[in-house]
């Protein structure tokens, strides 16, 4: 009996401490909060009809520092290791309304440079294939000039809905003006509307080498809070 | 000079024995250090060199790619500090210093270091005695054990149904690396590290091992390389697999350096652990112990040290390559300055093939030891299960490149390759013919050590035939980089390697801790692990066969099925582990009283006392026959004489 | 032990070999002085630059100084044998002293290379293989060291001859690292690559 009592606590504990560490790293995920496009309303689409219309806001800050807000994320380990490194604000875990318009406006506070693949300077997945860069529509951005990207991309999943956008977000030039903590003064604001489906799991990343470690890729470039994402379409 | 002259004596077995010269006083500092002093060490130095190198290094310090290298020196620094803390504060260097200096530790040392009447303390202490160093070796693996398994639950949780994301994405690919690599280790040591140096020099007839302080060293500098794979954990993870391919390894987080310092201390530890294996083995068999009487399971030890010895440092290398790409701005590793990943691949699968074999061929030779012990008959030929393990060790350094088919390097290599892969099978399966030869018209002796072995025969055919259609090229290109490879290697690994560990204790559990492992629940845990296992991994096969890709978080849903019954199974090896776990627990507290020879096992390790004295015999044994001379002569030779004698008189008479 | 000295030796001497056969991205060769402002910010210069290879001599003298140290050992070791026990401890005294002065040799060249560590692959080879020989340097001096003490102090001695015995073994396989890294440093040091495989361009379409 005591034999059997003592594997049965043996089992239990061993079983608890899978949960307890399960639960634990589970709910400390290192997933900023969700953002969510909330509908202000109804816009045209190209086929003339009303859909619902919502509008998010994302800042890209080359890094972080006293005078703009820290990255939104519940990583302090990261805080330390990607300190000086880009980030999109105020979250990376983005939320959009299914079967609707959607517009992004950017802020763009960072430098930038040549992107080795320009299909990525293009504009891709809009409504009418542009984006309004400093209140100008353009398809496309040169190569050279290129700060980082908004591109989202579809999970390997047979059952998901199609889902494809990437905007390149242009760079600050190196004579910019800048305030005293070196951030522009005029950043590059970007603005892009697309249409949503069937809902859906995506993620989203930058795809302009902004990171360190190797060929820039690394860092912040794949860690949630900083350079990458998720981007769920769900139903209102 | 001084040279003290005075001859001593020292009662061994009540017997005054002179002893060689002294040369230093007896007591000092080493009686004082134990395991809470290294870890005390340990601690101290790593933030001392930690908060000097946060303080000497400018924080705008970057690499060539604008990477902030603050982080990545203070690590470093902290993880140097750790080990070198550690190993000066359990001791490790006392002797070493003394040496250099010419004040030898005294005999009245030597036997304080081997544990003498220092009770349940000397487990915590830098003991040279080959029996203590088994069992902290034991200690240790299980932890190690508990550790990785602990990550194979989640990660089998998250797998149980795609988009779940339970975890993020990189605490998930930190987590398959780090389970790997923790797997890996605790497996080349589960069966060598506690049982090669518990049973080896008690099975050979030795009163220690030839070097019992490099025993203490390899043992402790394991304890030392542990802490640094979990610290990596939480400094970014290692992301990037067990196998960490250039160049992701270097756009890894700073914990990749965990992973390379824990592989260089661990490369150390193996290498003086093998070395140490060898001079026994080869040095202090017993009088009249010639190779043909020395027991398989001491070759297994053999052969696994001498592929350890030879294979590990290329791995060690590796990542000493590695750490000084990420560390100095070299490049062997960058092909944008003259590096090549391809570098990397071959000096990591140098070792990464050969460590499999390291791995298995201690399990398999204990599932061969103890057979004859069960089935009271000899080994079914002796000499091929000798051929069948120097096969192994020969061909073993002349297949890595079967993991690199699909990488693109040498593709004319490829062919040759496959060739000596599937040659290889041939001293294995001599292995499996030899176990299933020795079954033949045994006479079963069904105890729990037996049950695993069964368990050992059947994981390693299954394992060892998909091994085939991996090392053929064309089959490979569909199965490289899928779930079917992780099925395999976990059935070798898992189901020859661990399931071999699992007989092993079960057989030696009386005569390590003086009591019998209780056999009704450790059977049940064996058993349940079993069902287990094949549940986990034939489904496993399944999804690998559908398509299903390894180390993806997030995959299709059409595999969920096929996943969501691997992860039921897993749950079940859990539980069956944890069984045998309490069985272990149990047993060791408060199990049956164990008498000296509970098998009648006819080996040298079974014929001394339980529990076994400090020097293991009252007087060196001499051997006189072969190991396994069980039912000699054999009653069926007998029976077989007697019909043909018979026969003769009947063909006779006509 | 040896075998696993002997294993790590070779998987540096691959990595020596393996890159200076591939030569990739044209990076084997370290950049030299006449590299100017332009083919610096350029990844692959138009006109090649006379690479600074390291020079061969210091090589082969630190070499030869190594295997004054390991003759002397062996002359200590084969003293001990006659039981001479002054000639051991002279043997093993100069011994150390000398491995002492091949590793001021050895730091004095890793610290005058015409390359530093990020200057392509042969120079990470080569500074791989200095590294390596300073640890074995450390290696031989604490044996050294001790062998001299021992030898002192009567606890190696005529009949108690094997520490010096296989720290003279362990000298000669050090030597034999030695002539390695020398012989890699001075006859395979031009890539014979000439058209090596070229990474990190990108053509604008």
């Amino acid at each position: 009996m005591k034999k059997f009592l003592v594997t049965l606590v043996t089992v239990l504990l061993g079983g608890a401490i899978v949960a307890g560490v399960g639960v634990f790293n589970s709910v400390r995920q290192e997933e900023p909060p969700v953002l969510v496009a909330n509908v202000v309303g109804t816009k045209k689409a190209p086929s003339g009809e009303e859909m619902p219309h919502a509008e998010l806001y994302l800042d890209v800050y080359p890094n972080s520092s006293s005078k703009v807000p820290q990255p939104n994320t519940p990583s302090p380990i990261n805080n330390v290791l990607l300190a000086g490194q880009p980030f999109y604000h105020p979250s990376t875990s983005l939320q959009v309304p299914a079967h609707s318009l959607v517009t992004i406006h950017f802020r763009q506070f960072d430098g930038g440079g040549q992107i080795y693949n320009p299909y990525f300077s293009q504009v891709h997945g809009t409504v009418d294939g542009t984006m309004k860069w400093n209140g100008k529509e353009v398809t496309e951005i040169k190569p050279d000039q290129v700060g980082h990207t908004f591109t989202v991309h579809q999970y390997p999943e047979s059952d998901q809905p199609y889902f494809f956008m990437s905007i390149p977000l242009p760079m600050n030039k190196a004579n910019a003006k800048t305030d005293k903590a070196g951030y522009p003064v005029d950043p590059q604001t970007i603005s892009v509307t697309f249409m949503t489906g069937e809902a859906g799991s995506y993620v989203w990343n930058c795809e302009f080498p902004c990171g360190d470690m190797y060929q820039e890729f690394g860092g912040p470039m794949q860690t949630r809070g900083w350079m990458a994402g998720t981007f769920d379409v769900v139903e209102a | 000079m001084s040279v003290d002259t005075t001859v001593e004596t020292s009662s061994v077995f009540g017997v005054h024995v002179p002893q060689p010269r002294q040369h230093g006083a007896a007591g000092g500092v080493m009686r004082r250090l134990n395991f809470g002093t290294g870890l005390i060490g340990g601690v101290a130095l790593a933030t001392i060199a930690g908060w000097g190198t946060a303080i000497l290094t400018p924080s705008s310090a970057s690499n060539a790619t604008f990477a902030p290298m603050e982080p990545t020196y203070v690590y470093l620094a902290v993880l140097l500090g750790w080990v070198i803390g550690f190993m000066l504060g359990i001791g490790a260097f006392v002797g070493p210093l003394r040496w250099v200096v010419g004040s030898d530790i005294t005999h009245a040392d030597a036997e304080y270091m081997g544990g003498k009447d220092l009770g349940k303390k000397r487990y915590w202490k830098y003991t040279t005695d080959h029996k203590v160093v088994g069992i902290q070796y034991l200690i240790v693996t299980m932890l190690l054990l508990g550790f990785a398994g602990l990550l194979a639950m989640l990660i089998r949780t998250e797998l149980g149904m795609t988009w779940t994301e339970l975890f993020s994405p990189s605490f998930y690919n930190s987590m398959i690396g780090t389970h790997g690599i923790a797997m890996i280790l605790a497996m080349i040591v589960a069966v060598t590290g506690p049982l090669g140096n518990f049973i080896v020099p008690m099975m050979i007839g030795a009163r220690d091992m030839a070097y019992p302080r490099l025993n203490a060293l390899s043992l402790w500098l394991f304890v030392a390389a542990v802490p640094m794979l979990i610290s990596s954990m939480f400094m970014g993870g290692i992301q990037d697999g067990w196998s960490v391919y250039q160049p992701l390894a270097s756009q890894a987080p700073v914990g990749m350096l965990g992973y390379q310092l824990t592989i260089i201390v661990f490369a150390i530890s193996t290498a003086i652990a093998s070395v140490n294996l060898m001079t026994t083995i080869l040095t202090m068999r017993a009088k009249g112990m010639t190779w043909s009487r020395t027991p398989i399971f001491v070759y297994g030890i053999f052969a696994s040290s001498l592929m350890g010895l030879y294979a590990f440092p290329f791995f060690q290398y590796a990542q000493i390559l590695g750490l000084s790409d990420r560390v100095f701005g070299t490049s062997f590793f960058n092909p944008l300055n003259g590096g090549s990943v391809w570098l990397y691949e071959n000096l990591f699968w140098l070792l990464g093939h050969p460590e499999v074999y390291v791995i298995i061929i201690p399990s398999a030779a204990i599932a061969l030891e103890l057979m004859p012990v069960f089935l009271r008959k000899p080994l079914f030929s002796f000499n091929f299960a000798v051929a069948g393990i120097v096969g192994v060790v020969a061909l073993s350094g002349f297949v890595w490149a079967h993991h690199m088919y699909m990488t693109g390097w040498a593709p004319a290599a490829n062919y040759p390759f496959m060739l000596s892969t599937e040659m290889i099978s041939i001293p294995v399966g001599f292995l499996v013919l030899v176990a299933i030869g020795t079954l033949w018209r045994g006479t079963t002796w069904t105890r729990l050590p037996l049950m695993a072995v069964y368990a050992v025969i059947f994981n390693k055919m299954i394992g060892g035939v998909t091994g085939i259609y991996l090392s053929d090229v064309p089959a490979d290109q569909y199965f490289h980089g899928s779930m079917f490879v992780v099925a395999h290697f976990h059935f070798m690994l898992m189901g020859a390697g661990l399931f071999g560990g699992m007989a092993g204790i079960a057989f030696f559990f009386p005569k390590m801790t003086g009591r019998i492992l209780d056999e009704r629940i450790g059977s049940i845990g064996l058993w349940t692990s079993f069902i287990g296992f094949q549940v986990t991994f034939i489904s496993m096969f399944v999804a690998g066969l559908q398509g299903q890709p390894r180390r993806v978080l997030d995959f299709d849903s059409q595999f969920n099925i096929s996943n969501w019954i691997s992860t039921i199974g897993a749950y079940v090896i859990g539980i069956g582990m944890l069984i045998f776990l309490a069985a272990i627990i149990t047993s060791w507290r408060s199990g049956d009283v164990a008498s000296s020879n509970p098998w009648g096992s006819k080996s040298l390790e079974w014929q001394t006392a339980t529990p076994v004295p400090l020097e293991n015999f009252p007087v060196l044994p001499v051997v006189t026959e072969r190991p396994y001379n069980y039912g000699v002569p054999d009653p069926y030779e007998a029976e077989l004489d007697a019909i043909d004698a018979d026969l003769a008189e009947k063909v006779g008479n006509k | 032990m040896i075998v696993a000295d002997v294993a790590g030796t070779i998987a540096l001497v691959i990595s020596y070999t393996y890159l200076w056969s591939l030569n990739v991205n044209g990076g084997w060769a370290p950049p030299g002085s006449s590299l100017t402002a332009e083919q610096t910010n350029s990844s692959i210069p138009s006109t090649p630059p006379v690479a600074s290879f390291a020079a061969e001599g210091p090589f082969w003298a630190i070499f030869l100084v190594v295997v004054l140290a390991t003759a002397l050992m062996w002359f200590g070791y084969r003293s001990a044998r006659r039981g001479n026990q002054a000639g051991l401890i002279l043997g093993a005294g100069l011994s150390f002293l000398v491995t002492v002065a091949a590793l001021v040799f050895q730091w004095i060249q890793i610290s005058t290379f015409p390359f530093g560590a990020g200057d392509g692959s042969y120079a990470s080879a080569v500074l791989l293989l200095c590294a390596s020989n300073i640890f074995h340097l450390f290696l031989l001096i604490f044996i050294g060291m001790g062998i001299f003490m021992r030898a002192r102090k009567g606890l190696i001695d005529k009949t108690n001859w094997y520490q010096a015995q296989a720290a003279s073994y362990y000298m000669t396989w050090v030597s034999v690292a030695f002539i390695l890294g020398a012989i890699l440093t001075t006859f395979l040091v031009v890539s014979p690559n000439t058209d090596p495989a070229i990474f990190g361009t990108f053509t604008q379409q």
